[in-house]
């Protein structure tokens, strides 16, 4: 069951498009068509206004919090075409980094999991996805692009988790995981690329989904050994990828919905997943023996189940 | 941005929107001759594949059509299937039908072809609402509609409008069903088909302008451009039919003429157009910019694009046939056209060719991105979900305009914080394993839980748990295995007679010596016999006898088979040679019984374990239960646990039964290894599972061996408390996590504690500390204040009291009140410099505490002392540092008035636990004493003293513990030195010791380089608190923490003596860590009491009330104070004291539990 704690009235100007907490859940940042970033400490169930970062031309779509063990850093990326780093420095946000290499709308960014080092994807309008890296001996970053990977535009992008997933308790082989990401695109497709070497090849292309893919999230990792990916789409429905050896995939659908549906987010135990439909509506579906069913129906924040 | 092309001229027609995929058809176009003449006409069906890389789109189909087309449309009226019908505007006024499925399956797809229309057809339109109705213009004002269900009859419109001319476009409104629009070179007539007649004539008479293209509104019903071709007036208009005299809005952006424009559906603030400027254009209609917003130029070609379309199902894309024989797809996203490897297609039909050289790419400037100036509509989320750590999901929406009343206030755009619970069960029964846990009744939960149970094997599972916890652990184990002590014991007893010692020799193995006294052997030999000496076995028996040669005689003796003679001449003959003849004794007797006697011996019990049939496995069980020592006991359990889990791949019930051998040897490895895998599917077995561990751990403990937290142990607790934690159960989860250092658990663990606000999370990374990790008591005191930071200074000034607290808790000496002995030195008001920085501005100001991360880093107690006892650092570091003496220097100017309590709350409660029930009261009262034998407790800033930003960072110097440089950086004005270096006698240190172990659990304070607001009264008086110091160190070092403050007035001074005194008696009653962590929150919310008292911020009412509390407390008399207590808080001052009375709850709860009382 849903309870909500907290209604925090940013005070955006616009639409806002993203909100996440960070690593400890003590810091929630909102970004909004407004242009700007607003980052609140929420600790204890009280929000205060910590920051409003206003250095995009456009609207922010996405944010994402990179792991501690990094530093504080907020990644943000907007209709500018730009993708801002920002870092906490005695209590002051500043702009880290800036990538501007991309020719229309960054749509999605999101950092790679910490055991990767310090790595951001990010997804376009021009098609193109991103992987920016940061190379601590040089202090610089570096760009890895892979041209052409939706045709008329990458929607979201989701890193795969580092650990290999173990069978059971008690395995500890360490392996030397590959980076791996998840993309949406307007082509309609959800495609994995893996690094091989310093370039990033395309190794599945999944083609279920009969309009454009608005999110995909892969699973985190639960200790089992199968991995998960959701796609939700502008058809409606939002697709399940599983895969043993994330090779071959099998998709099901989990449900078809009323409206469109804009995001897929799994918790981070990976067993449940929430769902952002058109209609304002949030629904939490988790899966049971018999498939994937709906726990909660949250409209715009008031639990209803 | 081009993203497909063909190479046609022809018209183009997307595929409706309830079609996937998407599909172009091209219908060769009546306007234009291609080189050849060729009047061949086709229509086409292209696949979009956007999939693909490439400019190329599939073709699906193509037929021969009769005639070339004038316009093309495709419509999603289908009666069979779902592919729709396209429909083509030809010369001569033909119609043609064509259904697409049967096209695409190759039929003859052509199904209807009315010629009623005079002249070309230039104009068609599906109506949007009723998909069997298509409008049709063609020549002479003629305006048809017909019906496909039967395509042989048409209506029309109403009467055609006079002047004849030709129809350029009818064009269905997109909200209202019944309105057609159409335009005429001169004039545009919008018809009501309901009333068959036109409704509206739209006419520019000031410029000249031949109207080419009508388009509506998306959205509003009564608005629609008009598109001009007429090159002196190049113009799209947006007009309004509720004013309809002239346009709203004039978009001027075209050179020349404008040959069609294209309404977004699905974002109304987009619409495109393309003339005979050889451009396209994208515009917002709606903006309100003079002369229209143009938000993109999407392309610009070589000749004139005669058709612009949007693609009903994938707004991003246009379509635009073009006069120079192309049809292109853009995108209206931006992005770069890609090169087509067009050499690797040539490469896979012409083997073998790779290896020649490539051709050379045309070099072209690699075109602008171009993408709108407004993002449009579809790229907007407009809700989403996120999860957060602790089970939070994060929830935003959009508030439709439906739901907002236009002109009321601005929209509140709102994210809501949620906690989700999925696990309700799994929490209670949590929540019911941890209440069980504090209150220590083990042997009582075990039964409970066991006596719930059906399964017969997790049953004995729990009684063997139970067994654990009672006196004599073995002895119930063996119960349950069915050796009952006393009945067999009985039994033999009964058997054997009376005879002395069966009892005794059961228990004593081995002491084979002396069991027979001497007196027995001399009643042996009473008769007379011979003593021979031949060659016979007796014979050599008696000869090596006699000469003493018993190694011989035992040999004779084994020879003969005379065993026992063997062994009872060999007792006598050493322990050696008693040995051997045991050994080989042993050895050749068979029978199970002489495999027990030879483990007796030997004490061998692993023999007995590898050896027995596996079914003997309780008795073997019970062998080592009795006979084995503490520390094998585990290996040997353990060891037959093994033996059982391997048999149980043949029969379940042994690994069942592994299961209870491996409780008994507390090896948590091999039971959680041995538990079923589908913990992760149930959480009723992971619950399960997990309470027996700790049942477990606890009994494992009792018996005094450490747990170690490891392994699957370790996956286990970190899979349960992450379970715990995301269903918002940050506390308790990280009480499974205790201090392992496995990776993954000490991962989680950090997590939650910075989570929990234990520690401060964010820290300045490159900057100081050489520990990644801060250990502040951020938010101890208080939930939303940013965290504490806790003055180290003054540890020597507060020497005496130092002890008590751990050292870093010592800063904070509040100046008592004007008086000079006061806390020395240390009042620390709170210093937000670095701690500001350190916690991204949100401080408030009610920064207690701030954190120095400097100190961090030198923080013995830091990071590696979360639960330990160890930080014994402070013995060797003299205590003498006058680092009060340092800080105290800058400071100088800052101090705040002395009366200002600026003693820190003591963050860490358990400072309280030192005491040894001595209320720290009595040392408030001598003022000289107070001062100097106050503890350095903590204590909580009162909001009166401002942040004092422009103390100087010291971070190492202040730190008391590393008494490096303090004692250079004294500033000369500073008297402390002298009285400083006069501590060192003083004897705190050995006092500290024992105060440290007291506190196992508590998470070091940061030691914050803090400079003691330097109160020049309490300066002075330092020399003269010398003297009343000495005689005191012993009380000091009881007194609990409350010292450094204001003193209460009298009455209210025994409110805290007698409830401090309650606390610290309850916390050294307490024996585990959950009660001694309530009672340190105790300690906190007294403090929150102590300070309204002191503020006196309380109620008459209030107070009247507490002053009663005190009295029922003082006598002992629990129930009642709880039910007044209760009275309080229903009563009207909740407000005020809801901050401390919780705490006064939990505090009296805890002493009626553990039945302390004040007397």
């Amino acid at each position: 069951m849903v309870t909500v704690l907290n209604s925090i009235d940013t005070g955006h100007e616009d639409m806002i498009h993203d909100a996440e907490t960070d690593f400890y859940g003590l810091r929630l940042a909102t970004c909004s068509s407004d242009n700007s970033i607003k980052i609140y400490d929420i600790k204890n169930g009280a929000h205060t206004l910590l920051e409003d970062l206003k250095a995009h031309f456009g609207p922010v779509w996405q944010i994402a919090w990179s792991h501690p063990k990094f530093g504080n850093l907020l990644a943000s990326c907007s209709y500018d075409r730009k993708v801002i780093i920002w870092k906490e420095q005695q209590g002051k946000w500043t702009k880290y980094y800036e990538y501007a290499n991309h020719d229309s709308s960054v749509n999605s960014v999101q950092f790679a999991p910490p055991e990767c080092g310090l790595a951001l994807a990010c997804g376009s309008s021009d098609g193109c996805i991103s992987i920016l890296t940061y190379h601590e001996e040089t202090n610089t970053w570096d760009a890895k692009k892979i041209q052409n990977a939706h045709a008329i535009g990458c929607n979201a992008v989701s890193w795969s988790p580092a650990v290999t997933p173990e069978p059971a308790f008690g395995n500890d082989e360490e392996e030397k995981f590959v980076k791996r990401i998840v993309s949406g695109g307007c082509d309609n497709l959800v495609k994995i690329w893996q690094e091989d070497g310093d370039k990033w090849v395309e190794v599945n292309k999944l083609e279920v989904h009969s309009d454009w893919v608005r999110d995909v999230s892969w699973a985190p990792s639960i200790g089992i050994s199968r991995h998960y990916i959701a796609s939700c789409s502008q058809d409606r429905r939002v697709i399940i990828w599983t895969s043993e050896d994330c090779k071959t995939w099998n998709s099901s659908v989990m449900h078809t919905f009323d409206d469109v549906v804009w995001n897929v987010s799994w918790s981070l135990n990976g067993n449940i997943l929430a769902v952002s439909g058109g209609d304002n509506k949030v629904s939490l579906w988790s899966q049971s023996s018999e498939g994937w069913n709906c726990i909660s129906d949250v409209l715009k924040g008031q639990s209803t189940l | 941005m081009k993203v497909k092309d063909l190479e046609r001229t022809a018209n183009i027609a997307w595929s409706p929107s309830n079609e996937h995929p998407i599909y172009l058809a091209a219908g060769t176009a009546a306007q234009q001759v291609d080189a050849s003449f060729n009047t061949n006409a086709v229509v086409e069906i292209y696949a979009l594949n956007l999939s693909e890389p490439g400019l190329d789109m599939e073709l699906k189909v193509s037929v021969q059509a009769e005639h070339r087309f004038h316009k093309l449309i495709w419509g999603s009226y289908d009666k069979s299937s779902d592919y729709g019908t396209i429909v083509g505007g030809c010369d001569g006024g033909l119609i043609e039908i064509y259904n697409v499925s049967k096209l695409l399956n190759n039929e003859r797809g052509l199904v209807a072809h009315p010629t009623k229309h005079t002249g070309p057809v230039h104009a068609l339109d599906f109506n949007p609402f009723q998909s069997n109705l298509l409008a049709s213009g063609a020549g002479e004002s003629e305006i048809y509609i017909w019906d496909l269900n039967n395509a042989s009859t048409h209506m029309t419109p109403g009467v055609k409008s006079q002047p004849y001319e030709d129809v350029q476009c009818v064009a269905w409104n997109r909200q209202v069903q019944h309105i057609l629009a159409s335009t005429f070179p001169s004039k545009c007539v919008v018809w009501d088909l309901r009333k068959n007649e036109p409704i509206i004539k739209l006419s520019d008479t000031i410029s000249r302008i031949r109207w080419k293209v009508v388009a509506w509104h998306p959205e509003v019903a009564t608005q629609l451009c008009l598109a001009s071709e007429e090159d002196q007036a190049p113009v799209v208009q947006l007009w309004d039919l509720r004013f309809a005299t002239s346009p709203l809005k004039t978009l001027e952006n075209h050179q020349r003429g404008i040959l069609s424009i294209a309404w977004c559906q699905q974002d109304a603030n987009l619409l495109v157009s393309c003339g005979k400027d050889n451009r396209i254009v994208c515009w917002n209609p709606n903006s309100n910019t003079p002369g229209g917003e143009v938000l993109s130029e999407v392309a610009k070609t070589n000749q004139w694009n005669f058709d612009v379309t949007w693609c009903p199902k994938n707004p991003a894309l246009i379509a635009c046939p073009n006069f120079d024989g192309h049809v292109s797809v853009y995108s209206v996203m931006g992005g770069k056209i890609q090169q087509v490897q067009t050499t690797n297609k040539i490469a896979d039909s012409f083997p073998g060719m790779e290896g020649y050289a490539q051709a050379p790419e045309p070099q072209q400037t690699a075109p602008a991105s171009v993408d709108l100036s407004k993002p449009p509509k579809w790229l907007k989320r407009p809700v989403g979900a996120r999860f957060g750590f602790g089970g939070k999901l994060i929830t935003f929406a959009t508030e439709t305009a439906t739901q907002t009343a236009p002109n009321q206030s601005p929209t509140v755009r709102s994210v809501f914080v949620s906690q989700v619970i999925t696990e309700p069960e799994l929490v209670n029964q949590s929540a019911q394993l941890e209440q069980a846990l504090e209150y220590g009744n083990f042997t009582e939960y075990c039964r409970n839980k066991a006596d719930l149970l059906t399964d017969q094997h997790k049953r004995n599972i729990w009684y063997f748990l139970k067994a654990n916890f009672e006196e004599d652990p073995r002895g119930e184990i063996l119960n349950l295995l069915g050796y009952k002590k006393d009945e067999i014991n009985n039994k033999l007893n009964e058997i054997v007679g009376s005879q002395a010692n069966v009892d005794g020799l059961t228990d004593q193995p081995g002491s084979y010596e002396n069991s027979f006294g001497l007196d027995q052997f001399g009643s042996l030999s009473q008769q007379v016999y011979q003593i021979k000496t031949g060659d016979d076995v007796e014979g050599l028996i008696t000869q090596a006898l006699l000469l003493g040669n018993l190694d011989a005689a035992v040999e004779l003796c084994l020879k003969a088979q005379r065993f026992a003679d063997a062994i009872i001449i060999a007792i006598s003959g050493g322990s050696e040679l008693l040995a051997r003849t045991q050994y080989k004794y042993l050895q050749q007797s068979k029978g199970y019984v002489s495999s027990l006697i030879s483990a007796l011996v030997t004490k061998d019990w692993t023999s007995v374990i590898n050896n027995c049939d596996i079914d003997s496995w309780k008795e073997a069980l019970a062998a080592t239960l009795t006979h084995s020592s503490n520390e094998d006991l585990p290996k040997l359990c353990e060891l037959l646990g093994n033996r059982l889990e391997a048999e149980g791949k043949t029969n379940p019930k042994y690994s069942q039964d592994a299961q209870l051998c491996y409780i008994c040897a507390g090896d948590f490895e091999r039971l959680v290894n041995s538990w079923s895998n589908s913990i992760k599917k149930s959480s009723n077995e992971l619950q399960e599972l997990v309470e027996l561990v700790t049942f477990l751990q606890k009994s494992v403990e009792r018996q005094g061996r450490r747990v170690e937290i490891t392994g699957s142990l370790a996956d286990l607790l970190s899979y349960y408390a992450s379970i715990l934690a995301s269903q918002g159960n940050l506390a308790v989860a990280l009480s499974y996590l205790g201090s392992s250092q496995d990776k993954q658990v000490a991962n989680l663990r950090e997590r939650l504690s910075i989570s929990l606000g234990y520690k401060s999370a964010y820290h300045q990374v490159p900057q100081r500390s050489r520990h990644s990790s801060r250990q502040s008591f951020s938010n101890y005191l208080n939930p939303v204040t940013p965290p504490v930071s806790i003055y180290n200074n003054n540890f020597n000034t507060v020497l005496p009291n130092t002890p008590i607290n751990q050292p870093w808790q010592t800063q904070n000496q509040a100046p008592v009140p004007t008086q000079p002995f006061s806390p020395p030195p240390v009042v620390q008001p709170p210093r937000p410099t670095s701690v500001g920085s350190a916690h991204g501005g949100g401080i408030s100001s009610r920064a207690k505490y701030v954190v120095d991360p400097s100190v961090h880093s030198n923080n013995p107690y830091g990071s590696r002392n979360q639960f330990n006892t160890n930080a014994y650092m402070p013995q060797n570091v003299p205590i003498n540092q006058p680092p009060a003496a340092t800080t105290t220097h800058p400071l100088v100017p800052n101090l705040p008035p002395m009366p200002n309590p600026t003693t820190f709350h003591n963050p860490l409660p358990p400072v309280n636990h030192f005491d040894e029930g001595e209320p720290a009261v009595p040392t408030f009262a001598p003022p000289p004493q107070s001062g100097w034998n106050d503890p350095p407790a903590l204590r909580r800033s009162i909001p009166r003293l401002p942040p004092q930003p422009d103390y100087v960072q010291q971070d190492p110097i202040t730190h008391p513990l590393y008494g490096t440089v303090p004692a250079q950086t004294v500033p000369p004005s500073n008297g402390f030195m002298e009285p400083i270096q006069g501590q060192q006698p003083f004897t705190p240190n050995t006092a500290y010791n024992p105060n440290f172990e007291h506190q196992p659990m508590q998470p070091p304070i940061q030691t914050t380089g803090f400079m003691p607001p330097p109160n020049p009264n309490v300066y002075n008086p330092i020399p003269n608190i010398q003297a009343p110091k000495t005689p005191t160190p012993a009380p000091v070092v009881e007194s609990p923490a409350p010292i450094q403050k204001a003193p209460l007035s009298g009455e209210h001074k025994v409110m805290q003596i007698v409830f401090d005194d309650l606390r610290n008696r309850c916390s050294t009653n307490a024996n585990n860590p959950q009660t001694k962590r309530k009672l340190e929150d105790v300690g906190k919310k007294l403090e929150f009491l102590y300070d309204l008292l002191r503020d006196d911020k309380l109620s008459p009412n209030t107070l009247s009330g507490l002053h009663q509390l005190v009295q029922l407390v003082q006598s002992g008399d629990y129930p009642n104070s709880i039910s007044l207590h209760t009275q309080l808080v229903s009563g009207p001052d909740f407000a005020q004291i809801a901050s401390f009375m919780p705490g006064l709850k939990v505090l009296i709860q805890c002493a009626l539990q553990l039945q302390v009382y004040l007397r």
